[in-house]
């Protein structure tokens, strides 16, 4: 616990050096938001623009003004989407591209370890085989590859989903599928690796050897440490799903953070740029953190060496 | 892929290079016939052998129209057009091998420059350890939780403005497509370079503790000559595998930028740019299939092989590798 608190507090400084990097990459680049645009009636109208946004000072003193609103949690006024502030378009975005995420991870992990212990527990077999298989196809169909197809054969060929908006449970199905199916492999294949080690160990023969069943072997004494590396892996899993998601966003016209990201970046909309790398690194060092405590609690090798 | 169970120990590997490059190869070989006794990626090389011939010879052949713009456009696939056409009439045959051929090219690229960081940092963190070891791999751990596909992103688009408005710009005159494909292979490799990093660190730690090491130590050679000539033979097989299949996932890499629009720019297309213009074109109203279906299967072969082709390489030289016998 002491240890979590800690590492937690260690995010301050990150955060503060991911912000700094940020914010200077991009500042560095030349040309500042509004120069791309239509040119200026009057001159006095970009110097305003510009000192509304502070861009007419040092970038030093930026990043102060910078700061000083984002201890007030405020990540300042969006430089294109004009009169909304960065924090309005987190809080529409966020919880839609958090909700497709977690549904995604959630998916992910319950087909995937399912996925795992079968081809491991069937391994030579055909069926086992068959599913290595699977898993292997899972990693190489990307999502924009899928999901079209998805789109084509549930939706317009068997018209049984809708194609895009995520408003209900029944729009949520193939964007999840799309997102999702590339990590249950993964996971999958983690899980059965994992468990194919743990059935080669010692501590496995020494419980064959006492009479134990092979059901019970497997999810009382396999399981439990082939699932580790998965633990392990879930902090970047969800990381990768929660960015991940912009494709599948895109795809099926999801209302996420993802296009607000890539358009940001691409007609240099300052505010928004570093807010969201900020909010994006902050949520994932969070679940970093968590994810490895929570292995901390379940291995017992690494919570004695503490 | 955890950093502690890499560097747990090399149990696996039998016979530690005595320091000669003989020495070495043969057990090279051992591992390429381990490899080419692994039935799916035997399979998977002859495919990734077929493709790579038809990407490189198919534009000696007169079909191969990649950029001539008719006014048959949206053509089925036909005897001429064997892909059909796009929505500006182009042969998709033409563009789908285009587009293979920039895919692999930026894969090959990225892979080349993540082994570069790679390798570089594995091995001085590994080799020199201490302070300096604990520094690096912790900037490995900070680079492993950001997102790397935004920092991705925020580097394309800055980098690309600040070299546009440098003198370097001049030498380029209007060739922006060129810079932006650099950036890409540049943007790519560095954020793919970190498992390799690990994992390089971790089979050093473990060669550094061997008897043979200790003795070139006592026979007084130069840390390069060390690391040149006794370090980086035993690494090389499990660079190659990490390496091979570091070029599935910066291909992947890329056409998810492309798809996003910011990956290859026109006159370039990659399997990914091609899919995502293929994507709009699917409606209820008209469904021109092969705009999608193609570019799709294309890639999905393509990592498929590639990704058995990595999994056999790893199955062979990888000494943590399970199915190693």
């Amino acid at each position: 616990m002491i240890h979590f608190i800690k590492r937690l507090a260690m995010m301050i400084p990150l955060m503060l050096v991911i912000s700094l990097l940020a914010f200077a990459l991009v500042r560095l680049a030349p040309g500042g938001p509004f120069s791309g645009e239509r040119s200026f009636a009057n001159e006095q109208i970009l110097k305003e623009l510009e000192a509304r946004y502070h861009l007419d000072k040092p970038v030093l003193v930026q990043y102060g003004y910078f700061l000083r609103d984002l201890l007030r949690g405020d990540l300042g006024m969006s430089m294109k989407y004009r009169n909304h502030t960065v924090n309005d378009i987190v809080r529409q975005g966020l919880p839609v591209s958090m909700a497709l995420g977690f549904s995604a991870f959630v998916f992910a992990m319950s087909t995937g370890i399912t996925l795992g212990v079968i081809t491991a527990w069937k391994k030579g077999d055909l069926t086992g085989d068959l599913l290595a298989l699977l898993a292997l196809l899972f990693i190489c169909v990307p999502s924009m590859v899928l999901g079209p197809i998805l789109i084509l054969i549930f939706a317009v060929y068997i018209p049984l989903f809708p194609t895009s908006f995520f408003h209900t449970p029944w729009h949520a199905v193939l964007p999840v599928l799309t997102l999702g199916v590339y990590y249950s492999g993964k996971i999958s294949r983690l899980v059965s690796e994992g468990i194919q080690d743990a059935l080669a160990s010692d501590f496995i023969r020494t419980a064959r050897a006492k009479g134990v069943s092979p059901i019970l072997l497997l999810f009382r004494h396999a399981l439990p440490m082939g699932i580790l590396p998965v633990v392990s892996y879930s902090g970047p899993l969800l990381a990768d799903l929660l960015t991940g998601s912009f494709v599948v966003e895109n795809l099926f016209q999801i209302p996420g953070l993802g296009t607000f990201l890539v358009n940001s970046s691409l007609n240099r909309d300052h505010t928004m740029i570093v807010g969201l790398v900020l909010i994006y690194s902050t949520l994932i060092i969070f679940f970093n953190i968590v994810v490895d405590s929570l292995y901390a609690v379940l291995d017992p090798r690494i919570r004695s060496s503490r | 892929m955890s950093g502690e169970s890499v560097e747990s120990e090399n149990a696996g590997r039998k016979s530690p290079v005595q320091g000669k490059a003989e020495a070495g190869e043969t057990l090279m070989r051992q591992g390429f016939r381990r490899f080419w006794r692994n039935r799916p990626a035997r399979l998977a090389t002859w495919v990734l052998g077929v493709l790579l011939i038809v990407v490189f010879f198919a534009p000696l052949a007169p079909n191969y129209r990649p950029d001539i713009i008719t006014d048959r456009n949206f053509a089925p696939p036909s005897m001429e057009h064997w892909m059909g056409t796009d929505d500006h009439g182009r042969d998709l045959w033409s563009r789908v091998v285009y587009g293979t051929r920039i895919s692999l090219i930026v894969g090959l690229i990225g892979a080349a420059v993540s082994f570069f960081i790679g390798t570089t940092w594995g091995i001085l963190a590994g080799y020199f350890g201490g302070r300096l070891d604990q520094l690096m791999m912790r900037f490995v751990d900070i680079l492993y939780s950001l997102p790397s596909i935004i920092f991705v992103i925020v580097l394309l688009t800055t980098m690309k403005e600040i070299i546009l408005s440098s003198p370097l710009s001049r030498i380029l005159g209007d060739n922006t497509g060129v810079l932006h494909f650099f950036l890409l292979f540049a943007g790519l490799g560095a954020v793919s370079w970190l498992t390799l990093a690990r994992i390089v660190r971790g089979q050093v730690l473990s060669l550094r503790s061997q008897p043979f090491l200790e003795s070139c130590h006592s026979l007084g050679l130069g840390h390069a000559y060390i690391i040149r000539r006794h370090i980086f033979p035993n690494l090389f097989g499990i660079i190659i595998t990490y390496v091979m299949l570091t070029i599935p996932s910066v291909i992947l890499y890329e056409s998810f930028l492309s798809f996003l629009g910011l990956g290859i720019e026109s006159p370039f297309a990659s399997l990914g740019s091609l899919i995502s213009r293929g994507v709009p074109q699917i409606n209820p109203v008209r469904i021109y299939w092969w705009l999608i279906a193609f570019p799709a299967l294309t890639l999905a072969l393509l990592l498929i092989s590639l990704n058995f082709a990595g999994d056999g390489l790893r199955d062979a030289f990888d000494p943590k590798s399970s199915s190693q016998e």
